[in-house]
């Protein structure tokens, strides 16, 4: 059985090898790095920095514990003409220990039906001082991440209908709105703002360090 | 099922340390990224992906001595080289050699911590990088996998071996001894 203590001593020396074989300062010194090189890690750097990076998939890790399901119908999505009486789409709560998921479904879609972005669909309005600066979308999803002045960013999706998005709900406060007649759920934290709707088309995501009323007006103007 | 949380990622000390890192120690990545790649071109893609790696194991990395961070960074960048050369379709005419140890080594045998040192040093790079990253400095099997661009089996596999070597080695020695 190896002595982890030793064996931890043992790199230390290792490293100690290593390191000393490294050239110095002085003779990396005649090294230069291209523009282009600087440009894309100022950016990474910059990005790093902001509250959004990482966007990873770590909610089924924060889901270690299931505090309950709530299975809620939500309001009817007009579908076909004449306006719809009989509901076509529902979503349903899981109430996580820290964090609310929420699934649509589409009582209507096919379970064989392609899961793609047919018509992709993009915020017409921007809060003062953003532009988009990275599109990351493809057949499955549209993805876009905006940045404004500062450390001020939103993140932007389109997801095919059928898709389920997570609102996180630790130091934030959730409420249910209508936007453009679709229900929405709507996150309120200390620093990021998320808003999660589905119309009956596509799933849609929204989440940054935007005022109630920005996340509002952008989610308004998708189409 | 898509399921996406948005983290309140690093504190804003790893955040500072990420930066200082790579001001630090910028020249020094391309260099060992140049030296096994030989352009330009890729040796700064290379310091890119390095960074990536360091934004990702900044937890591990953050209370870490200088000495410390510029073996990890060997050890990253080095593996991060490979990678893009198995992108660029080039085979290495040679299996990965080690950096050239300053002054060789203290040819005087003993157990303990200086004989693992030399052992863990003339080790295959394969197993002696997750056998660094998972018991020095206390990445899982999975995160040492990502970094390595292997998969979590094979990351799994290796460090059994490495520790299998290492605990033969040191039977060995001990029956010698």
């Amino acid at each position: 059985m190896l002595d982890e203590s030793m064996l931890k001593g043992a790199f230390e020396q290792y490293h100690q090898f290593l390191v000393a074989a490294l050239p110095s300062a002085e003779d990396l010194e005649e090294i230069t790095l291209s523009d282009r090189l600087e440009r894309r890690m100022e950016r990474l750097l910059r990005r790093q920095k902001r509250i959004y990076y990482p966007l990873i998939n770590t909610a089924l890790k924060r889901a270690a514990c299931i505090a309950g399901a709530v299975l809620i119908t939500g309001s009817a999505v007009a579908i076909g003409v004449g306006g719809a009486k009989e509901e076509k789409s529902y979503f349903t709560y899981y109430v996580y220990d820290e964090y609310v998921s929420v699934n649509f479904i589409n009582t209507e879609l096919h379970p064989d039906t392609l899961r793609v972005i047919s018509q992709k669909k993009i915020p017409g309005f921007l809060p003062k001082g953003y532009e988009m600066v990275e599109d990351r979308s493809d057949t499955n999803m549209t993805e876009l991440i905006y940045e404004g002045e500062g450390y001020d960013c939103f993140y932007y999706a389109q997801y095919p209908n059928g898709s389920s998005a997570g609102g996180s709900t630790e130091n934030a406060e959730y409420k249910r709105i209508r936007i453009n007649g679709n229900e929405v759920l709507l996150f309120i934290g200390k620093d990021v703002t998320q808003l999660i709707f589905n119309d009956g088309e596509y799933l849609y995501f929204i989440s940054g360090t935007l005022t109630k009323d920005e996340i509002v007006k952008i989610a308004k103007s998708i189409e | 099922m898509l399921a996406f949380y948005l983290s309140l990622a690093e504190s804003p000390e790893e955040k500072s340390k990420i930066e200082e890192i790579y001001h630090q120690y910028k020249k020094l990545i391309y260099h060992i990224a140049y030296s096994k790649l030989q352009k330009q071109e890729l040796a700064e893609d290379a310091v890119h992906d390095v960074m990536l790696a360091v934004i990702g194991g900044i937890k591990k990395l953050q209370d870490r001595s200088g000495e410390e961070v510029k073996a990890f960074l060997c050890l990253v960048t080095r593996n991060v080289a490979v990678d893009l050369l198995r992108k660029e379709r080039r085979r290495a005419a040679e299996p990965l050699e080690d950096l050239p140890l300053a002054g060789g080594l203290d040819p005087q045998q003993q157990l303990g911590a200086r004989a693992i040192a030399e052992y863990i040093a003339q080790m295959s790079p394969i197993y002696r990088d997750v056998l660094e990253l998972t018991a020095y400095y206390g990445f899982s099997a999975k995160e040492a996998a990502a970094l390595l661009k292997i998969t979590p089996a094979t990351a799994r596999k290796r460090l059994e071996r490495a520790r299998s070597l290492l605990s033969a080695y040191l039977k060995e020695e001990a029956y010698v001894g």
